[in-house]
């Protein structure tokens, strides 16, 4: 996919990943490109950079877990409830935007 | 499989040596520019995240070093990591700094005969004696040296270095100040007569290449070289090293590299201030340079805030300078400078706070230009040519 649109909507694709169960970075990953087919393959030095803003932003919360490796605790992500707002009014946002475009077309 | 324990602050279990260094290497650049336990956090996480890249590729059979070298081509550029961590956190942090650096120094000052004591490591390698590794005989950037030891070296010198804690800054005549991370590290020797035994260093030692990068990303030029001796240039003083094989010494480090630093030099990724300041209405521009031939400047090319803001779909309040660095020119015979701007697509954008807070010169373009598509669009050609008045 285009690295343009992918900036634009990391934090939308993020929030939806961590919006069921709380997760690490490689799952993260993983989980993005397995719910697309691939289509969302974007790397590591994006991901933590975006991670930690959210974090910041407090839209979502981390927790450590042991690793089942027995290394370093692992850092988990989840939503936090202003984290859930902010997706929902994202979410409807993109809808918005989609459908216009759509409707541009005359597609929809 | 547990291939991999732990990276993390040097530490690093059962695996082959070369693999271990490299993504030390890696934790090294994508956590820089931040300390403490922000710092110690950043890498777990990023070693963790590695160490599964790793687990899986060896699964499928994938040797080792090759597992660790797919699997950090994997993660991508450390660099864009630890800019895109420095942008949530370098304003703040710098402050901090500043700040903590300051009082430290000062109650190092006023107590400095005690806490020099204090910092003495029990088992002290002299940087000669730096240990080697079991497998080969020449010496490394890799190698681990005795902070004290370098200390004593380097203001022989007349570089000033100032300890704090396992960290130095360190103060090279005509530059700013550098800090350097110091530290500890565990390793198992992977050949040789102690084949499979855990050492430890003391805390109070550092890393050569550590050092040498630091100053090379601040934009003091170094080189590195040599074979059975380490010969190095900081700015326009030179060091040799030499080192023997201690196998029964408590401090060792080992890696693999022999390797130069000179391509990282003079990298001004930061530390540069603003020497010219131009709009570029033209292609060519004319414009009254006050520079020598052979001169090294680092380039930032402004655009406005509007701009800045919707390029990377970062609100203009999170962001509030606008202002992206991306290469280094030098000044051609005639006096002119010719400026090559990167693929667009590819560009870094970054704040002037974080390129331009030290040493060095900078020239600052303000292009004109259009948002095209998202991207900041550049008045063509790619090559941006500034001419000097005749």
């Amino acid at each position: 996919m285009k690295t343009k649109l992918l900036k634009g909507n990391l934090d939308l694709i993020l929030l939806s990943i961590l919006e069921d169960t709380p997760k690490y970075g490689l799952e993260i990953i993983g989980e993005a490109r397995g719910r697309t087919n691939g289509y969302f393959k974007f790397g590591e030095g994006s991901l933590y950079p975006a991670l930690h803003r959210l974090e910041k932003n407090k839209l979502v919360k981390a927790e450590y877990q042991p690793s089942d490796s027995g290394g370093p605790q692992r850092k988990y992500y989840h939503l936090t409830a202003k984290g859930e707002k902010y997706l929902a009014k994202e979410r409807e946002d993109y809808d918005t935007f989609h459908s216009a475009v759509k409707a541009l077309w005359g597609t929809e | 499989m547990k291939l991999l324990k732990l990276f993390n602050r040097g530490k690093v279990a059962e695996g082959d040596y070369a693999a271990t260094a490299k993504v030390t290497q890696y934790l090294n650049r994508a956590s820089r520019g931040l300390l403490g336990k922000e710092r110690a956090r950043l890498r777990d996480e990023l070693s963790i995240h590695i160490d599964g890249l790793v687990n899986s590729y060896r699964m499928s059979g994938t040797p080792l070093d090759d597992a660790v070298d797919k699997a950090l081509l994997e993660m991508g550029p450390a660099v864009k990591v630890s800019v895109g961590i420095a942008r949530l956190n370098t304003l703040p942090l710098l402050t901090m700094m500043s700040l903590f650096a300051c009082l430290v120094i000062t109650v190092f000052a006023l107590l400095a005969p005690t806490v020099a004591q204090s910092l003495t490591p029990l088992n002290t390698v002299p940087i000669e004696e730096c240990i080697n590794d079991d497998t080969t005989w020449y010496c490394r950037a890799e190698d681990w040296v005795n902070l004290d030891e370098l200390k004593t070296l380097l203001e022989q010198n007349n570089i000033t270095v100032n300890k704090v804690g396992d960290n130095l800054f360190l103060k090279v005549p005509g530059y700013d100040k550098v800090l350097v991370y110091g530290g500890s590290l565990t390793y198992t020797f992977y050949g040789g007569p102690q084949a499979g035994v855990t050492r430890s260093t003391n805390t109070g030692y550092v890393q050569i290449r550590t050092v040498l990068e630091a100053l090379a990303t601040a934009g003091i030029p170094v080189k590195l070289g040599g074979w059975d001796t380490l010969n190095i240039d900081i700015a326009d003083k030179s060091f040799e090293l030499t080192f023997d094989s201690d196998y029964n010494a408590q401090d060792f480090y080992i890696a693999t590299l022999n390797f130069t630093l000179t391509s990282l030099a003079p990298a001004p990724s930061s530390g540069y201030v603003v020497a010219i300041k131009t709009d570029v209405p033209t292609n060519p521009y004319r414009f009254d340079l006050d520079v020598q031939e052979g001169d090294v400047y680092g380039v930032l090319v402004a655009v406005n805030e509007k701009t800045f803001g919707s390029l990377i779909q970062i609100p203009a309040d999170e962001e509030p300078l606008a202002a992206f660095y991306y290469d280094i020119v030098h000044v051609e015979a005639d006096g002119g400078l010719t400026l090559n701007l990167p693929d667009m697509e590819e560009i870094e954008f970054t704040s002037t706070a974080e390129t331009m807070a030290g040493n060095g010169k900078a020239v600052l373009v303000k292009l004109t230009g259009e948002v095209s598509e998202g991207l900041y669009k550049v008045i063509p050609p790619e090559e941006i040519r500034l001419e000097p008045l005749k």
